[in-house]
C-alpha cells in the first residue's frame, strides 16, 4: 500500500476515533471532570478534518498549520496542570508540597528543553521556510518540556504512599508517551534523519494508539481509588502541629543555630 | 552519525519508557502498606543506636595502640570491622528513617487540607539527613582509612526528632494495611 494511501486511511482512523472519544467523554460525565482534555480533543475533530482536504504542500495548508499549531501547544499546556491540579484536589495535604514539586520540575525541565533547542537554532533554514522551523522548534521544546514535567512529578508522587486513579494513571502516561513523541518526531523530522512520510505515519499511527486506549480505558469506575490510610482525628491533626512546632525548636537547637 | 543519533535515540527512547512503566506502576499499583502501626513505633528506639556515637570515635584504637604487643595489623583489623558493624547501623538507620518519613507522607496524604509546616519539616529533616549521612559516610571513609574519626550524634538526633513527630500523629489504634 503507497504510504500516502496509508496515512490517509490513519487520519481517518484517529479522526474517528476522535469522535467517539468525544461522544464517550460526554455520555459518561467525564468531561465536567477533564474539561480541558474535552475541548482539547473537540478542537482536534476540526483540525484533523482539515488536513484531509488541502494538500500538505499548499499555502493554505501552512497558513492552516501555523495558525492551529499555537492552539494546540495551549491545549497541550492546560492538558497538563489540568492533570496535576486533579491530583493534587485529591490529596490537599499535598498541595504545598505538590507546588514546590511543580516549581523545581519546571525550573529543571524548561532550562533543558530550551538546551535541547540549540542545534535546531543554529541549523540552516531556508527563509521560506523560517517562521515554520520557528513553530516547530516551539512545539519540540513545548512538548519535551511538558513530557519532562510529567516525568518529574510522577517521580515526585511515587515517593508518596499514593495510589492515584486508573483514569489519572493513564492521562499521565498517555499524555508523556504523546508529547515524548511528538518531540522526537519533530527533532527527527528537523534533522531529515527519517523520511517525513514514514515519520507522519508512526506519529498518526502512534496517535490512533493512544486515542484507543483513552477510548478502552477511560471510564467513570476508573475514577475510584482503593486506599487503605489511616484515619487521623482533627484533635491528633492539632497536636502534630503543636508537636511540629516544638520539633522545628529541637531541631534548630541540634544544629546549633 | 545519522545511525548514530537513531541509535542513541532509541536508546533514549528505551530508557525512558522504562521510568515511566516504573513510575506508573509505582503510582498506579503500588502497595499502601506500611509498618506504621503504634506497635512499630514503640519498637522504634535510638538505644539500639548508641553503640554508633563511640563505635569510630578512635578511642579503643588509641587504647590499642597503648597496650604492649600492639601492631599496626591489629589496628587496621579492628578499624576494618568496627566500619563494617558501623555501616550496618547505618544501614538500618537510613531504613528507619525511610519508615518514619513515610508514616509521616500517609499522614499528609489523608490530611483533608493543606499541611504546609508538615511539608516544610518532612523537607528539612530529609535535607538535613541526607546532608549528615553524606558526612558520616565521607568521615567512614577516612576512618576506615586510618584517617580520623566518626561524629554521629547529629544524625541520630534528626532520626530521634522524625521518631518523636511519628509518635504524636500516628494514633494507637489506627493500623496500616501490611
Amino acid at each position: 500500500m503507497p504510504s500516502a494511501d496509508l496515512e490517509i486511511i490513519l487520519q481517518v482512523v484517529s479522526l474517528f476515533g476522535t469522535v467517539l472519544l468525544c461522544l464517550k467523554l460526554f455520555q459518561t460525565g467525564l468531561w465536567r471532570r477533564y474539561p480541558v482534555f474535552f475541548w482539547y480533543f473537540t478542537f482536534r475533530l476540526p483540525d484533523s478534518i482539515w488536513p484531509l482536504l488541502l494538500k500538505a504542500d499548499s499555502s493554505l495548508y501552512q497558513k492552516l498549520w501555523m495558525l492551529t499549531e499555537p492552539v494546540a501547544w495551549l491545549f497541550h499546556i492546560l492538558v497538563v496542570f489540568e492533570l496535576y491540579r486533579l491530583v493534587l484536589e485529591d490529596h490537599k495535604g499535598l498541595y504545598t508540597l505538590g507546588r514546590w514539586a511543580m516549581y523545581a520540575a519546571l525550573a529543571i525541565a524548561i532550562p533543558i528543553s530550551i538546551l535541547s533547542l540549540i542545534p535546531h537554532l543554529t541549523i540552516h533554514t531556508p527563509d521560506k521556510t523560517r517562521y515554520m522551523g520557528y513553530e516547530f522548534a516551539t512545539a519540540r521544546g513545548i512538548d519535551f518540556s511538558l513530557a519532562l514535567f510529567l516525568i518529574l512529578i510522577l517521580l515526585f508522587l511515587s515517593r508518596y504512599p499514593m495510589k492515584l486513579s486508573r483514569n489519572v494513571v493513564l492521562h499521565a502516561a498517555l499524555y508523556t508517551i504523546l508529547f515524548f513523541s511528538d518531540a522526537f518526531a519533530v527533532f527527527l523530522h528537523t534533522f531529515k534523519i527519517v523520511a517525513t512520510e514514514t515519520l507522519n505515519i508512526v506519529m498518526i499511527g502512534l496517535s490512533c494508539a493512544c486515542i484507543a486506549a483513552w477510548l478502552i480505558l477511560l471510564s467513570p469506575r476508573g475514577e475510584e481509588v482503593q486506599a487503605h490510610l489511616p484515619s487521623i482525628s482533627p484533635r491528633r491533626e492539632k497536636n502534630a502541629l503543636r508537636q511540629l512546632e516544638s520539633l522545628n525548636a529541637t531541631l534548630l537547637k541540634a544544629s546549633g543555630k | 552519525m545519522t545511525n548514530f543519533i537513531i541509535a542513541i535515540s532509541l536508546l533514549a527512547a528505551m530508557a525512558l519508557v522504562s521510568v515511566l512503566a516504573y513510575l506508573i506502576r509505582k503510582v498506579g499499583f503500588g502497595s499502601n502498606g506500611l509498618p506504621v502501626t503504634s506497635e512499630w513505633i514503640d519498637d522504634l528506639s535510638l538505644d539500639r543506636y548508641r553503640p554508633m556515637v563511640r563505635m569510630l570515635d578512635g578511642g579503643d584504637i588509641a587504647f590499642l595502640r597503648s597496650q604492649p604487643g600492639f601492631t599496626p595489623d591489629m589496628a587496621k583489623k579492628l578499624r576494618a570491622q568496627r566500619t563494617q558493624i558501623f555501616r550496618g547501623y547505618l544501614r538500618n538507620l537510613e531504613i528507619d528513617f525511610g519508615r518514619v518519613c513515610s508514616a509521616i507522607k500517609v499522614v499528609m496524604l489523608q490530611s483533608k487540607h493543606d499541611r504546609p509546616e508538615l511539608a516544610e519539616a518532612l523537607v528539612r529533616e530529609q535535607v538535613t539527613f541526607a546532608c549528615a549521612m553524606l558526612s558520616v559516610r565521607v568521615r567512614v571513609f577516612l576512618y576506615s582509612r586510618g584517617i580520623c574519626g566518626v561524629e554521629v550524634s547529629k544524625l541520630v538526633k534528626i532520626f530521634d526528632s522524625m521518631r518523636v513527630e511519628l509518635r504524636t500523629v500516628v494514633p494507637a489504634a489506627d493500623r496500616m494495611a501490611a
